[in-house]
């Protein structure tokens, strides 16, 4: 969520969240009220075929009270009864947890470009028009592909406002497009998938849609490769799967509970001297953008490594409270929840080696670009073990084929310590934006 | 509530209209080291209609009941944007029901403090041990009234109490950062919540134990499971592909997944039974009204059945098996797993065991994934097994294999079945997590590739 100006409401005083608050005060010290509300509209297609039109037109309101020092919470999308959410938000305080912040009064915020108007008007059969012309474009080079597309848009509204004065309004905008593509085949399956989102109309599909197909034919055959330590590429699709341990590892929560393998490391040099990685909710027009955070703290570029040294760590006004630092602008939450540290955007800046040069580098190496099970290893001490969802073997800088049922694995803190080079260019995934990148050797489990 | 959604059924120009209106509230409490996270209760309100209009699905979710009428028209209109293929559903009978679920304590009958004594005490447990870092105790129960009706005449009002917890324990040395956890959930009240301090010694017990083990060298392993980690197997390895959305408008995957094809030997047989009443993925009926069932998906090693909606049923010409959930009012059904499971046989453990001279006994799950074909499922405790023994423990065990090799691999099956829900759930299209069950008894797979460094 995200606000842009603050806009005055005077018109607006029997709103629910001023009714809310209201009430709140009776019974507390200081309290905040958060409403969003957001309209998407979505098309899908399965297997070559249109097959439906989705709505949600979704809203709640989430109240924060705090009263004789302790943190009350609830939260609801039944507008009828504010007085229960305001009973369930006092009587949470009972037992909260002791505040270390005060909300946040008016602020001054630097103007990011969140909102466009052509999404909002962006008419469905376009993208009806868009899902035909790319399944047509698929069919056409191999008529046994099963296709799906999905388009969708959407639109949000939010609002915080608090005992402090503050009174904030936000409307910004959502866009998304992606593509799949399976073949069966007598020895199994290959699936690959596509797309972008932004906060404005991203609906040039055909550049995925071309990917797409040429993934497929250079996956059409299947390699053996025996397991050992290989050097690898990761595209920068797959590469987001390596840097959760990054992200979590900053994230200023898991520092003050202690477990953050980061904790305590501030100043040292942890990672390549090429590796910089920032949180940045200042880009116009960027999936995870923001002009203040969800509890009104404006919205900053914070450095988390630069050139490998461990700059800082994120958080919100509670955590920061509780360390005895300064909230980085991160507190995220949505209506039903409590503020906690959340990344915006994340930023890794581009190398200097060009993604084809990499390939043509490697004797005997593999590429990876889609990854199954990321996540479900130990994340945190930077463990990762993935079967290599779709993924090729290249020979003397030639892709020879697919590599299929094995499993890649290692250490973050090792890997990104034997970087042979980074990408040139950073590309947009949801809110990440990241180069690929090119391991001197890791370890990889094969399928001789 | 019956009022409205009667009178709004009654102005809809469609072939088929589903309505299903949420009403609950739920209660959560989270402790994260000494400091209490969250505690409280919130409320939710909302509905969607699903339209059918010449073979076009439109569908609408929103949070203002009152306007329900407009949202049906909505949802026609969007349908008829489509309205280019021929659609049927499967017949499921008018059914009208009250359906309340039985529950030994009602968690709503349990006082807020109470709920956060039971948290701390769990949370003191773990935190008592002085080589752990930080605990995670979460609490949370959930009762809803879901409105059910639709253009045929079925009216279904059903009642859901779902009540869980979960603790984890994470040791710390240096770098080195392990975790355990463990959990349960599902619909039949407070009581098994109130004995879980064997469960907080044991998750302690074994991150502090992880600090010292071993990361396993990557290869391909005999491996034996046990009954929750089977579990987590038996729905990534079959109980997706078995979803026949997948599988209905694909000729060629339909020849794949034909009724009557080998899967496994003969021992093997997995099951979805969305009628274990009690289990967290106990529905009466799916969100299309349709009655839940016991499903063979694979018996005596065949290809028996899968797992359907009333569309992908009619389309295949095979009866409906009561599977398509929505995780919310706000999502459209899709077709899910409920509680699925592999049958146990006769294979006692340590039997199993002898038969290993080197291998792997992974226990536990931190999770699984397939892409249908594909799957991962990780372990979160293993030990090497040498000469038929249990010895040293190992840890970042990831499993990966094939659902049409590793299937076939599976060469002994135990007589130990157990079935787990959880606070955790399933993920499919967005919709995540669903209740669900898994599981099995402990199973002895051949060959299975594990990643390592």
């Amino acid at each position: 969520m995200s606000r842009i100006k603050s806009e005055n409401n005077k018109k607006m005083e029997n709103n629910i969240e001023e009714k809310t608050l209201e009430l709140a005060l009776k019974n507390s010290d200081s309290a905040e009220v958060i409403y969003e509300k957001g309209e998407s509209r979505s098309i899908s297609f399965e297997n070559n075929k249109l097959k439906s039109v989705y709505t949600r037109s979704i809203r709640g309101i989430g109240l924060r009270v705090i009263k004789d020092g302790k943190i009350g919470f609830s939260s609801t999308t039944d507008f009828r009864k504010p007085e229960q959410l305001v009973t369930n938000a006092i009587e949470s305080a009972e037992f909260g947890q002791e505040a270390k912040f005060e909300f946040q009064s008016k602020n001054q915020y630097k103007d990011t470009k969140l909102f466009d108007e052509n999404v909002v008007d962006y008419p469905i059969e376009k993208g009806i028009q868009i899902g035909k012309d790319n399944i047509e474009k698929a069919l056409s080079v191999n008529p046994d592909y099963e296709c799906g597309v999905s388009i969708g848009k959407g639109s949000s509204k939010g609002r915080l406002i608090n005992s402090s004065g503050l009174d904030t309004s936000s409307r910004s905008t959502s866009f998304g497009s992606s593509i799949d593509i399976l073949l069966v085949k007598d020895k199994g399956l290959l699936w690959i998938g596509e797309g972008e989102s932004s906060v404005k109309v991203a609906d040039d599909l055909d550049k995925h849609t071309t990917k797409a197909l040429r993934d497929l034919k250079l996956a059409e055959k299947v390699v053996e490769i025996p397991t050992a330590g290989y050097p690898i590429v990761f595209t920068s699709k797959a590469a987001g799967n390596l840097l959760s341990t990054f992200e979590s590892g900053c994230n200023g929560k898991l520092v003050q509970k202690g477990v953050s393998p980061l904790t305590g490391k501030l100043g040292e040099k942890m990672l390549d001297e090429r590796f910089s990685m920032y949180d940045d909710p200042t880009i116009d027009y960027a999936d995870g953008s923001y002009v203040c955070d969800d509890e009104g703290v404006s919205a900053r570029r914070t450095p988390l490594f630069e050139s490998g040294v461990l700059k800082n760590y994120i958080f919100d006004l509670q955590t920061a409270g509780i360390m005895n630092t300064k909230s980085t602008g991160n507190g995220t939450r949505s209506f039903a929840s409590q503020p906690s540290p959340g990344n915006s955007n994340l930023i890794i800046e581009p190398g200097d080696m060009k993604f084809e040069d990499m390939i043509k580098d490697m004797k005997s190496g593999i590429l990876v670009d889609q990854v199954l099970g990321g996540g479900q290893s130990n994340v945190l001490a930077g463990e990762f073990s993935v079967n290599i969802d779709l993924g090729y073997f290249v020979e003397n800088g030639e892709i020879v084929g697919r590599v299929k049922d094995c499993m890649v694995a290692g250490n973050v803190f090792d890997a990104f310590n034997n970087i042979i080079a980074l990408g040139d260019k950073s590309d947009w995934h949801g809110s990440l934006k990241v180069p690929p990148f090119y391991f001197r050797s890791i370890n990889v489990a094969g399928n001789s | 509530m019956e009022k409205l959604i009667k009178n709004a059924l009654k102005s809809a120009k469609a072939d088929q209209i589903e309505i299903r209106i949420n009403e609950g509230r739920g209660t959560g409490v989270a402790y994260v080291g000494k400091e209490l996270e969250s505690i409280g209760e919130s409320s939710i309100m909302g509905g969607s209609v699903r339209a059918l209009v010449n073979g076009g699905w439109g569908f609408v979710a929103f949070n203002d009941i009152e306007n329900l009428p407009r949202y049906v028209n909505m949802a026609c209109e969007q349908a008829m944007l489509i309205g280019n293929k021929e659609v049927t559903l499967a017949e499921t009978g008018v059914i009208n029901d009250v359906v309340r679920t039985q529950v030994d304590v009602d968690p709503a009958d349990v006082s807020l403090i109470d709920k956060h004594d039971l948290c701390q005490k769990y949370n003191n447990i773990i935190l008592s041990s002085k080589k752990v870092q930080t605990s995670s105790v979460r609490y949370a129960d959930s009762h809803s009234t879901l409105y059910f009706a639709n253009l045929e005449g079925s009216f279904i009002v059903s009642e859901n109490q779902f009540c869980g917890v979960s603790v984890m324990a994470m040791a710390k040395d240096g770098m080195d950062v392990q975790q355990a956890y463990d959990s349960i959930g599902d619909l039949r009240g407070y009581k098994k919540v109130e004995n879980f301090e064997e469960s907080c010694e044991d998750v302690t017990k074994r991150a502090v134990d992880l600090l010292s083990a071993k990361p396993v060298e990557g290869g391909k392993y005999t491996v034996i499971v046990d009954p929750k980690l089977c579990g987590v197997f038996t729905h990534e390895a079959f109980g997706h592909l078995s979803e026949a959305d997948f599988i209905y408008e694909n000729k060629k995957l339909r020849e794949v997944m034909k009724i009557g094809k080998r899967f496994g030997s003969d021992e093997l047989s997995i099951v979805d039974d969305g009628t274990l009443e009690g289990e967290a993925g106990y529905n009466k009926y799916d969100s299309e009204g349709t009655p839940s069932q016991k499903t063979y998906l694979i018996k005596d090693g065949i290809l028996t059945n899968r797992l359907h909606s009333r569309e992908t049923a009619a389309n295949m010409n095979e009866s409906p098996t009561g599977n398509a959930r929505a995780i919310s009012y706000a999502s459209e059904p899709i077709v899910r797993m409920t509680n699925t499971y592999m049958e146990s046989r006769n294979q006692m453990f340590e039997e199993m065991l002898a038969g290993v001279d080197e291998g792997i006994y992974a226990k536990g799950s931190l999770g699984g994934q397939t892409n249908t074909e594909m799957f991962t499922f990780s372990a979160e405790e293993a030990y090497k097994i040498k000469g038929g023994k249990v010895c040293e423990k190992i840890r970042d065990v990831v499993l990966t294999g094939n659902v049409f090799k590793t299937l076939k691999n599976i060469d002994a099956i135990g007589n130990d079945l157990v079935i787990c829900g959880g606070l955790g759930g399933c993920g499919k299209g967005g919709q995540s997590p669903l209740r669900v069950s898994d599981g099995g008894p402990h199973i002895r797979i051949r060959n299975v590739t594990i990643g390592g460094r």
